[in-house]
């Protein structure tokens, strides 16, 4: 069974190929240019791994929080690819997948930064969520973290992990496949739409 | 010659729509979801609201158009996207979907520039004769483009500052109406008479287009009514913009025409040739100088994957295709 993994939340753009449960081959992108290496990279991995993209048995995308156009990019490619190969997509969250790939006996504290602040979620050592996703200034942040900064994790990723966890979630519907923003933008502060769009 | 059908993508705006062209003009079905409602609720498009929602829907769409046409990926030639110009976050979305699509089918990929697409529409309708004189009026353009051949594009005048759709907006924006401005200051125009003095933009002898001067005398216009107390007659005031706005396309075309007497037919594109008194006003002028007019309907006026298709099939016969590695641009020049 082969699986492939998209992760283009961050700077950094990850695809990894696996079979079963293990790691066939990965490659890292660090050019900041997501919209024009992700497809050549996926294709590059197939290719060099003799394996037709109609071999592929599941997806599992990065959904974020993260870059806004980079989880786009990911989750595109990512739902374009599970409807049209007919085959089952999960998804995990950034946070998630730090989470899960960083043991700790403590509680953890998972950050995502960006510019002006950070993405982040507070863990239980098994990864119960105890702080929800949230989004925070550098000021608000700096207060949040006081009492537990000795809390915060590494944000390495562990493909091995990753996939122990994407195993044992549902496959979703590709046109569910969305990616999570958390940061709602000025126009649209509590991210409701009461008008969704319509076919002509 | 073997049939060509080719499926178009076309998300550079607040449009998601894909469509499925034969020989670059018989439509075999076409799918638009557009957002419009959704931005009219800001005063007008949200950049990130209109990228999120692309995402959302774009495998919708597709299988939307696989169940009208009655087609398969399978069955098709190749894929065109809009990569330019446009909003770049929802251009992307569009061409990151085209990949997956050329990928999974190995298709070639054609990489299509969004006013080509308006140009092209027009082979909906008939085969464009060349040379042609294309009008491109929309939310980004203004421009008067002579047409040797496919693709040779010789831009003989463009605008110096705002486009005609942007004004459009800008003069709905001063006299209240709503989104989608364009339109709702055309119904008010049809209501209204020319009564309002207003500046005729570029009063000059080039093929160039200025409209900032006119959107600033509508501003004046309505501020200072307002200073003194006044009410502005809004239906008035539409029909002597549009009067001064739409006269000085046609003024343009005209002249145009006369300078290039090689001309067989006139062409107008964009969102802005919905516009009835523009269309109507051309109509004249094409009668008065013997010379063929195409105009697209209505429905492929607004953006459309149909022209995206009709604009891609010249490139697909001459093999120009894309690869994985293309890239959405914000803006880049039709020439």
């Amino acid at each position: 069974m082969y699986s492939l993994l998209i992760d283009t939340h961050d700077k950094d753009l990850l695809i990894c190929l696996y079979k079963d449960d293990e790691v066939l081959d990965k490659e890292v992108n660090s050019t900041m240019n997501h919209a024009s290496k992700c497809m050549p990279i996926i294709d590059d991995i197939l290719n060099r791994n003799n394996l037709d993209v109609h071999k592929l048995n599941e997806l599992i995308v990065v959904i974020g929080p993260g870059s806004f156009t980079g989880v786009r990019i990911g989750a595109t490619i990512g739902k374009m690819l599970a409807y049209t190969l007919n085959i089952p997509i999960k998804t995990i969250t950034s946070l998630d997948m730090y989470a899960i790939s960083n043991e700790s006996d403590n509680n953890k504290l998972v950050l995502i930064n960006d510019l002006k602040g950070a993405y982040g979620a507070y863990y239980t050592s098994d990864n119960k969520i105890i702080d929800e996703y949230f989004y925070k200034s550098e000021e608000a942040l700096n207060e949040y973290i006081k009492d537990k900064e000795q809390y915060l994790i590494n944000n390495e990723i562990n493909l091995i992990k990753v996939k122990e966890y994407v195993n044992k979630t549902e496959a979703i519907n590709p046109h569910k496949v969305n990616p999570i923003y958390i940061k709602e933008i000025e126009a649209n502060k509590d991210g409701k739409r009461s008008i969704e769009p319509r076919f002509q | 010659m073997k049939d060509v059908y080719i499926l178009g993508i076309e998300s550079s705006c607040d449009e998601t729509s894909m469509s499925i062209i034969k020989n670059g003009c018989e439509e075999i079905a076409t799918t638009v979801l557009t957002q419009m409602d959704t931005h009219a609720e800001y005063g007008g498009v949200v950049p990130e609201i209109a990228s999120r929602m692309h995402t959302e829907n774009i495998t919708i769409v597709l299988e939307d158009l696989l169940k009208k046409s009655n087609m398969t990926v399978d069955q098709v030639d190749a894929i065109a996207v809009t990569y330019a110009p446009g909003l770049l976050g929802s251009l992307l979305v569009g061409v990151e979907a085209a990949k997956v699509l050329s990928l999974v089918y190995n298709k070639p990929l054609i990489a299509t520039h969004h006013i080509a697409g308006h140009i092209y529409a027009n082979n909906l309708v008939k085969p464009i004769e060349f040379p042609s004189l294309a009008l491109v009026v929309s939310g980004g353009h203004t421009e008067l483009v002579l047409m040797e051949a496919d693709y040779k594009f010789k831009v003989l005048g463009a605008t110096k500052d705002d486009a005609i759709g942007e004004v459009y907006d800008k003069v709905a924006r001063v006299l209240d109406l709503p989104y989608p401005g364009g339109p709702n200051v055309e119904k008010y125009a049809r209501e209204g008479k020319h009564t309002y003095d207003l500046p005729i933009p570029m009063n000059n002898k080039d093929l160039e287009f200025s409209y900032s001067g006119l959107k600033s005398a509508v501003i004046n216009i309505k501020h200072n009514a307002e200073q003194r107390g006044e009410e502005i007659n809004k239906y008035d005031l539409a029909r002597s913009f549009q009067d001064v706005a739409i006269d000085e396309l046609i003024r343009k075309t005209k002249q145009a025409l006369d300078e290039h007497k090689e001309v067989k037919g006139v062409i107008v594109a964009g969102g802005v040739s919905a516009n009835s008194y523009l269309r109507d006003e051309m109509k004249k002028l094409c009668d008065e100088e013997h010379i063929d007019l195409c105009i697209p309907p209505m429905k492929y006026c607004t953006d459309n994957a149909a022209m995206i298709a009709c604009a891609a099939y010249p490139k697909y016969l001459k093999g120009e295709f894309a690869d994985l590695s293309l890239d959405a641009k914000s803006s880049l020049e039709l020439y």
